[in-house]
């Protein structure tokens, strides 16, 4: 029996300045067609992505108040409808990671399944889930501040507004990867 | 801990043999509920419970709800338990569900559990206190039967005390009320037999104390204690009295005979009082102990129950059960949030549970398996798909569908999320739910805590209305003892409902899941026909679970909504006016149809919020109080709700190929790497898939879709966009109040987006214009692009035209242009890397927006400008100048990267360079014809016509097209030139070529001090064949009048017409021809040199032109000279002396000192060579100059000589030396259009290079050396100057190629022969100094001369040595002074004539015509001479008795004086004749100086004697001496002395 399990269906990092700095959509799996496209259109992600900044405000300032949350992971930011539920990370530079998570975007076969991915299908996504593509992500990121070429105020600058966004190509490949190779209890990216 | 209002109940049940609960109710309730509970859990703190609801059950009368029932006399529309309140399992059908009944029955386990004690019993709504509600009227009764009675009762209900501990879940506690009715008997004993001071019943000792003393008579309440309050210390107390006042009782109850025997004690009011408080007290103790009890053995038992969990057979429903028990014990007593722990603690085991059955897929061994499927959704599925695959579907079927499923369907649908739905906790408690139900189950009751919590208006509402009924039981007639308590509005707890909302969006995705899996395992099992790959089955599943969901979040708002959110009206209603309200689904009845049932209570005061229109509920705002706390949270979580309604119905829309509208909204490409290629993961063939096709047709199923609300919306497209809208705009006021600025932002977009899909294009572009900036500034210029682009459209439909091409347009082709350029570079940093074969979109949403704007613009009144920079990039010079052929024109090429995707035509492209020399020189460059600009990059020729030498930098750029002007203007302060903005190789050079006109300023060769000085300018018309031409000479150099009336045109070409304020007009001139125009000057002050701009127009045949040049020309002398005068008695003797003003040596050729009316000169032989003049070695020139004979003092005549002198300097010699063997030498290189640059640039070189000294070795040497210029750069000295036509050496630019040249013409010329310039050959440079003969009254000669013959001793001698005389000492020599004078150097003019010149001194002036009186004195040194005769007298010269006439100019003999004197020499040796001094004698008698003196006559005394000397020796021949010291003081004593000469004077020593 097939089984539609979570997959990502976009990645986001926004920059201190909340200007994008990287978006990377995935495609869903269609049952209807038996294929591939994505959820939304880029734009639509972009609106998603940058409604997201509210909440990251929101758990900055009760993180602040309370003075917890030191990993700077957000969890659920969003549950955009029963399908897709965006969840979110900031780093201490003000760097947010968002991962849009489509409930059912791939589609696996039950004898493949793993066990825990299964666990995930029958009572959906824990907070934990999301941790190694956050980790993962931010690997990928202190890779790329690593690169004498990239200049983080250009992207940042901190007048506080605008920026470039990346265009590093490794990163994105990074990206590209976490966001393909990820499926529930995956532990490591 | 913030204690919310209670709604909490618990129960106690009353036995009533007497029916005296009617008479005690009245007293009773209106002290209900219970106050200010305090329970000490054994392991936390103190909770206190505030209010506790106690709910009076009747025993006895449970099986029938038709009974008297008193407790639960609700009308019958509350009987649908909701999850506001707790739930039953068995025992107390008081609320009859019959929907559970239909639910369970089917099951027929429901049926069962009613009856079966499990052996795990959940907390039973068991009665925690149980009364006995005794009359006994005296103790005679008491005796006879009511103790008996009593004593059974106890037996019979209350003495089941704990036997076990599973009791203990039941335990309970019972009590006796002694209920005295008035008129009895035991009305009228006292309470207690003792005194009336032990009457507090607060102290139970004194009242035992009381009763053993006063056994015998003791009252029926003391009888009643010692019977049943059992003997033991720790006995409880369970006996009350109650007395119940006559006024209080019925008449037909009230007994007719007043007992014999009164004790006169009487009830007062505080008795009453005290009574009922100790009864309250009494309830609370006993029914706070029954707690306890029970609270304990339940966490006794979990604890048990999960040590257990990982044995074999362990049941998680079991264990469930027992735990919920506990909560709801909680929950009973208004713990609620204990209560609320214990659920989330359950939620989470049941995940755990779920997970690791998932993982080790065996259900049984871990907690028990759960049902795969729920019979409800499996009913509902199948009837969909069914419906489904039958057909076409149309709304008729579908509301049969519905009416006929109504009570599930609408219990399914409307409010989803309720815990008393079905008969879930017996389901549980079989083992017989779906994880589906038991999550709703679980979720239910969360939010029904929550609720509590929240002190939600749902909940509360409804507590209180059961309360109210309570009350309004009590007997009409008797007034309520106390007033019913007032409705509280109390404050609802904002942070509790934010908290059902955030979890209920946890929980939707979360259930959707459950629901997904549920409905395909059940599909799975019911048929075996319908595959799960069937795409209805498919899109059934998915309207099941959309509608689901959608459901749950209706209903999560509609309890959440509170009257303390204060939500902005909608912006919706602007547009009302064309919206025909008819065709809008009601919105009221849409948003929230399950109000319908469960919350129809609260429908009167507090209507839904409408979407449209301003909410009526609305108008008591100000009333409600204004809470902060949590109402962000509340309202943005509420928002999310919203978002997540509206994203599900957008989902369903997608299907129906209806949107939001942002499937069509244009992309426009953006830079960045996020675009991925679609890969696709499976390997199927798309075209294999048989149902693909199918699935396109059925996915616009309305089967399954069962929330009505949803299913309005998607019934047709309009109510889609409707609902679609309302969805928004609530979510978007909610975030709003919750200050979510993105969010917001968000919520308007996709409003925007939605009125342009819809094509209402005014609203739309307010949202745009609300949007765009703020997305534009955080950088997401994906969406801002788009959205311009939307923008632009609706203002373009809105005929906005200058908003469309200010507002939109602009900024849209900007960022757009931004956002190419953007690309371009990133390409180009790819470029570095392996190729990339990333395909960016093509920007056609772009395409024909550019050309719109010129089409739109030129309607517009003003010109659009905007800046080029925007639009273009890799704006650049493509190389240096390129000059024209034979033409004095030259272009530059342009180089631009075009962002705008469209074609277009440019009418006009300027471009204008600025010298980067300070100077105001502008040059424009433009186009020849319109142009057209392509997409990419473009290179456009710019040509002007002007010719200006020099270094420029671009400074502006226009380019134009219609009615838009594309600007650039260079930024001044603009340092950085990477910068964008800036144009890359913006230096343009400018040269002149030999060729080509040109215009030359000369210093005029010939200098006059006298006269103002003259300038000439050298048009050269070049290869031009000229038509007309105009000059413009003006000076640039301040304090410099050119003075242009006395402009003359030299040569053969003479002006058309007459030259006006420094404008010479010319008609045609050939080429190669010149025009020389010569001018003066004046200066003001001292200048080192003059600069004068001429600007020369002209035109030929090939077009029109324009030149200027500034040239400067030094106007210092080269040469300085100096003049002194001796005046003799008829000639003047002037020394000149020339030296060099500059370091530069001079070469004098020729001097003349040109004679005038008065004076002639004469000069000696000239030099055979010229005479070189160095800056320390100045020459000297002697002229003698007299007057000329006749020539008469006149005014008309000029007495002003001139020297003229005929020069060159050797720095100049140099220059044309270097200049002119450069030309020659560059002509025959080929290189003679660069030339003129060459030279000047190499003679500019020579200031620098050449110092003092080496000019005078080269002037005296004669020849020059060149390694001065050899370690100079060349190539770097001439930038900018184009490419050759003609190959050359170095890298083929002309720089190279003058270098090359440079080089080797050095080596060939290490030296350079500097010839004497041939003075006939070359005009030399001239300069005339006018020299004046200073005027001077008189002249006097004195000349001493001695007689002859004189007495001389050796006359030959003497007379050979130097034509002195040689005379002795003492000798007399007599002698004559002359003195004699002329007026000849008078040459002042008289006052007569010319009055103004002799203004200085008037006397002067009329010398001529008075006696002048002047005085002589000799004067000697009186150890030389001895003078005799007269030294000192006066003479007179006479007037002239014509002052212009030539008679008495000089003194004739009769006019001179001769003086005799006599002299003697005193000493020996050349003595130099007495000195003669001549002054003018005053009119005090005393003499002046001759050559000086203020007011004085000018006068010169030409001493003829000076420098002549008398040769004096000794008189004596020989001389004899003593040699002995007999002299005079011991000197040698001279015996005898012989004069030489026997003359008569004798002095004797």
């Amino acid at each position: 029996m097939a089984i539609a399990i979570p997959s990502i269906a976009c990645l986001g990092v926004i920059g201190r300045n909340n200007n994008p700095l990287h978006v990377s959509v995935f495609p869903s799996y269609d049952p209807t067609t038996n294929s591939f496209a994505p959820l939304r259109t880029p734009l639509q992600f972009s609106l998603l992505l940058s409604s997201t900044l509210d909440v990251f405000e929101q758990r900055a300032r009760q993180n602040a108040a309370n003075a917890t949350g030191l990993t700077g992971d957000y969890g659920l930011l969003h549950a955009i409808d029963e399908r897709l539920a965006s969840y979110g990370f900031e780093t201490n530079t003000g760097v947010k990671f968002v991962v849009v998570v489509d409930m059912r975007g791939r589609r696996v076969d039950g004898a493949v399944l793993g066990g825990r991915a299964a666990g995930v299908g029958a009572v959906g996504l824990r907070e934990g889930e999301m941790k190694p593509v956050f980790k993962a992500m931010q690997t990928a990121y202190v890779k790329l501040l690593q690169n004498p070429f990239y200049d983080p105020d250009e992207h940042s600058p901190p007048t506080g507004s605008g920026g470039k966004k990346i265009v590093s190509r490794k990163f994105a490949e990074d990206m590209r990867r976490i966001g393909e190779s990820w499926t529930p209890g995956v532990t490591a990216l | 801990m913030e204690q919310p209002s209670s709604s909490s109940k618990v129960t106690v049940e009353y036995h009533d043999p007497h029916d005296v609960y009617k008479l005690l109710a009245p007293g009773l309730i209106p002290r209900l509920p219970l106050r200010d509970l305090h329970w000490q859990s054994h392991n936390g703190p103190v909770r206190s419970i505030q209010t506790l609801h106690v709910e009076l059950v009747p025993a006895g009368n449970e099986q029938s709800s038709s009974g008297p029932s008193v407790t639960s006399p609700n009308p019958k529309p509350a009987d649908r338990d909701d999850g506001f309140q707790t739930a039953s399992i068995g025992g107390r059908p008081a609320s009859t569900e019959q929907v559970e009944a239909t639910a369970v029955a089917k099951t027929g386990a429901g049926a069962a559990g009613k009856e079966r004690r499990h052996q795990i019993p959940g907390l039973r709504r068991t009665p925690y206190l149980k009364v006995l509600l005794v009359r006994c009227d005296d103790n005679d009764t008491y005796k006879a039967t009511t103790r008996a009675e009593i004593r059974d009762w106890i037996k019979t209900h209350a003495s089941s005390k704990p036997t076990s501990n599973a009791e203990n879940h039941d335990a309970f506690e019972w009590l006796i009320v002694h209920v005295v009715i008035p008129n009895t008997t035991a009305a009228t004993q006292p309470r207690l037999s003792g005194s009336k001071a032990a009457e507090s019943s607060s102290d139970p000792a004194a009242k035992t104390a009381a009763l053993r003393w006063r056994g015998g008579s003791s009252t029926l309440l003391e009888k009643l204690r010692n019977d049943f309050n059992g003997s033991s210390k720790s006995a409880v107390d369970r006996v009350r009295q109650i007395r119940i006042g006559i006024n209080d009782v019925p008449y037909d109850i009230l007994p007719r005979v007043v007992p014999a025997v009164p004790t006169g004690y009487h009830e007062s009011g505080q008795d009453s009082i005290n009574a009922w408080a100790d009864l309250i007290g009494k309830f609370k103790e006993l029914i706070l102990s029954c707690f306890d009890t029970r609270v304990s053995q339940y966490e006794e038992d979990i604890k048990e129950r999960d040590i257990q969990r990982s044995l074999p057979g362990w049941n998680f429903c079991t264990f469930f059960i027992l735990k919920e028990g506990l909560a709801r014990g909680f929950e009973s007593v208004g713990l609620v949030e204990d209560a609320l722990v214990g659920y989330d603690e359950l939620s989470v085991g049941l995940d755990a549970i779920i997970q690791e059955q998932a993982i080790t897929g065996n259900a049984e061994a871990h907690g028990g398996a759960l049902l795969a499927h729920t019979e409800e959704l499996k009913n509902i599925a199948l009837k969909a798909i069914q419906q489904a695959s039958l057909g076409s579907m149309d709304d008729e079927q579908a509301v049969d569908l519905q009416g006929g499923n109504q009570a599930l369907v609408d219990n399914f649908h409307n409010i989803p999320i309720n815990s008393s739905k079905k008969a879930y906790r017996e389901l549980i408690l079989a083992n017989n739910v779906s994880l589906f139900d038991f999550r709703c189950y679980v979720f239910g009751r969360q939010i029904s805590l929550l609720l509590r919590l929240g002190n939600a208006s749902s909940s509360r509402e409804e507590l209180l209305a059961k309360l109210r009924e309570q009350q309004e039981l009590v007997p009409r007639g008797v007034a309520p003892a106390t007033p019913m308590p007032a409705r509280t509005d109390e404050a609802e707890n904002l942070l509790h409902l934010a908290e059902i909302c955030r979890r209920a969006l946890q929980f939707v995705p979360a259930i959707s899941t459950v629901a997904r899996n549920d409905l395909m395992s059940s599909i799975m099992s019911a048929d075996s026909q319908i595959s799960v790959e069937n795409p209805i089955a498919i899109e059934v599943v998915n309207n099941v679970v959309a509608s689901f969901a959608f459901s749950v979040a209706q209903q999560i708002l509609a309890q959440t909504s509170s009257k303390a959110l204060p939500i902005p009206p909608s912006t919706l209603t602007v547009p009302d006016g064309h919206e025909p309200k008819a065709a809008i689904p009601e919105p009221k009845t849409m948003m929230h149809p399950a109000r319908q049932s469960s919350l129809s209570l609260r429908s009167g005061q507090r209507p839904p919020p409408s979407p449209v229109g301003f909410p009526p509920g609305r108008t008591t705002e100000e009333n409600t109080p204004f809470i902060r706390t949590g109402l962000e949270d509340l309202a943005a979580q509420r928002a999310e709700l919203y978002s997540l309604s509206r994203n599900i119905l957008e989902e369903c829309g997608k299907k129906r190929g209806w949107s939001g509208g942002w499937a069509a909204v244009p992309m426009v490409g953006e830079p960045g790497v996020a675009e991925m290629d679609d890969i696709s993961l499976d390997d199927d063939d798309p075209k294999a898939n048989p149902l693909a096709n199918l699935g396109t047709e059925t996915s616009a199923s309305m089967a399954g879709l069962n929330n009505e609300l949803l299913r309005t919306a998607l019934r047709a497209k309009d109510d889609f966009h409707r609902l679609y809208e309302i969805l928004t705009d609530k979510a978007l006021r909610h975030y709003a109040v919750a200050s979510h600025a993105h969010s917001v932002q968000k919520s308007m977009a996709d409003l925007a987006v939605l009125k342009f899909h819809l094509g209402q294009y005014s609203e739309a572009s307010f949202f745009f214009y609300e949007t765009i900036p703020s997305f534009g500034e955080a950088g997401w210029s994906l969406l801002e692009l788009s959205m311009l682009l939307m923008f632009a459209k609706s203002l373009k439909e809105l005929r906005k035209l200058d908003d469309y091409v200010n507002k939109a347009l602009r900024q849209l082709l900007c960022k757009a242009a931004a956002a190419e350029k953007e690309r371009i570079q990133q390409k180009s940093l790819l470029r570095i890397r392996a190729s990339s074969k990333r395909q960016y979109p093509e920007p056609s949403s772009m395409s024909g927006l550019f050309t719109d704007l010129l089409h739109v613009s030129s309607s517009l009144g003003k010109e659009v400008k905007i800046p080029l920079v925007s639009l273009f990039c890799d704006v650049e010079l493509d190389g240096p100048p390129v000059y024209d052929e034979m033409q004095d024109s030259f272009s530059v090429f342009l180089k631009l990267h075009c962002l705008i995707v469209d074609t277009f035509e440019a009418t006009k492209i300027s471009l204008r360079i600025t010298s980067v020399s300070g100077s105001n020189q502008e040059i424009w460059l433009q186009t020849e014809a319109p142009i057209t600009i392509n997409p990419g990059k473009n290179k456009i020729r710019l040509r002007s016509m002007v010719m200006v030498a020099g270094s420029y930098e671009v400074d502006q750029i226009h380019l134009s097209s219609a009615n838009v002007v594309l600007h650039h203007d260079r930024d001044i302060v603009q340092l950085d030139v990477t910068a964008p903005g800036t144009v890359k190789n913006h230096r343009v050079n400018l040269y002149q070529r030999a060729g080509a006109l040109d215009a030359r300023l000369i210093a005029t060769k010939e200098v006059h001090l006298g006269r103002n000085n003259t300038l000439e300018l050298e048009v050269l018309s070049g290869w031009n064949n000229i038509k007309s031409c105009e000059v413009k000479i003006r000076s640039v150099t301040g304090g410099v009048r050119l003075l242009m009336n006395e402009a003359t045109v030299l040569g053969s070409i003479q002006p058309s017409k007459r030259p006006e304020g420094g404008v010479f007009a010319f008609g045609a001139f050939p080429a190669h021809t010149s025009i020389l125009i010569k001018f003066p000057f004046s200066i003001e002050n001292d200048l080192a040199s003059v600069a004068v701009k001429a600007e020369v127009s002209f035109s030929t045949e090939n077009g029109d032109f324009a030149f200027s040049r500034t040239s400067s020309v030094p106007i210092t002398l080269a040469l300085g000279v100096n003049v002194q005068d001796v005046f003799k008695h008829d000639k003047l003797f002037s020394r000149f002396t020339v030296s060099a003003a500059s370091d530069s040596p001079l070469r004098l050729f020729k001097s003349e000192l040109l004679g005038s009316d008065m004076f002639e000169s004469q000069f000696g032989a000239p030099p055979s060579h010229p005479i070189l003049i160095f800056t320390k070695q100045p020459a000297s020139l002697l002229y003698k100059v007299q007057r000329k004979p006749g020539a008469k003092v006149n005014p008309k005549k000029k007495q002003t000589m001139h020297l003229r002198l005929y020069y060159s300097v050797v720095q100049e010699e140099i220059e044309a030396l270097l200049g002119k063997t450069l030309a020659e030498e560059l002509e025959q290189e080929g290189l003679l259009d660069y030339s003129a640059l060459v030279v000047a640039k190499v003679v500019s070189l020579i200031d620098g290079a050449l110092s003092s000294s080496e000019l005078e070795k080269v002037a005296l040497l004669g020849d020059l050396r060149t390694d001065f210029l050899s370690g100079v750069k060349w190539e770097k000295l001439f930038p900018g100057l184009g490419r050759m036509s003609a190959p050359a050496p170095g890298d083929g630019s002309p720089a190279a190629a003058i270098a090359h040249f440079m080089d080797s013409w050095l080596k060939r010329h290490p030296k350079l022969p500097l010839r004497h310039p041939d003075p006939s050959a070359t005009q030399p440079k001239t300069i005339i100094i006018p020299v004046d003969i200073p005027p001077i009254t008189i002249v006097h000669t004195a000349d001493i001369q001695l007689q002859q013959p004189l007495l001389s001793m050796d006359t030959g001698a003497a007379r050979a040595g130097g034509g002195y005389p040689t005379v002795c000492t003492n000798q007399v020599l007599p002698a004559t002074l002359h003195l004699k004078w002329t007026r000849i150097w008078d040459t002042a003019v008289s006052d007569s004539t010319r009055l103004t010149v002799g203004a200085k001194s008037p006397t002067h002036v009329g010398g001529r015509s008075q006696d002048l009186e002047f005085g002589y004195e000799i004067t000697a040194p009186p150890d030389t001479w001895l003078l005799g005769g007269r030294r000192k007298g006066h003479f007179v010269i006479p007037a002239m008795p014509n002052p212009d006439g030539d008679e008495c100019l000089t003194s004739t003999p009769e006019t001179e004086a001769d003086i005799p004197l006599l002299l003697i020499p005193l000493r020996e040796g050349w003595l130099p004749l007495p000195v003669v001094e001549i002054r003018e004698a005053t009119g005090n008698g005393g003499l002046e100086s001759a050559d000086s003196g203020p007011g004085d006559h000018h006068c010169e005394m030409d001493y003829r004697n000076l420098g002549e000397t008398v040769h004096v020796i000794a008189d004596r021949g020989e001389v004899t001496l003593s040699l002995d010291a007999s002299g005079p003081g011991g000197g040698p004593l001279v015996l005898e002395s012989e004069r030489r000469l026997g003359l008569d004077g004798r002095v004797v020593a």
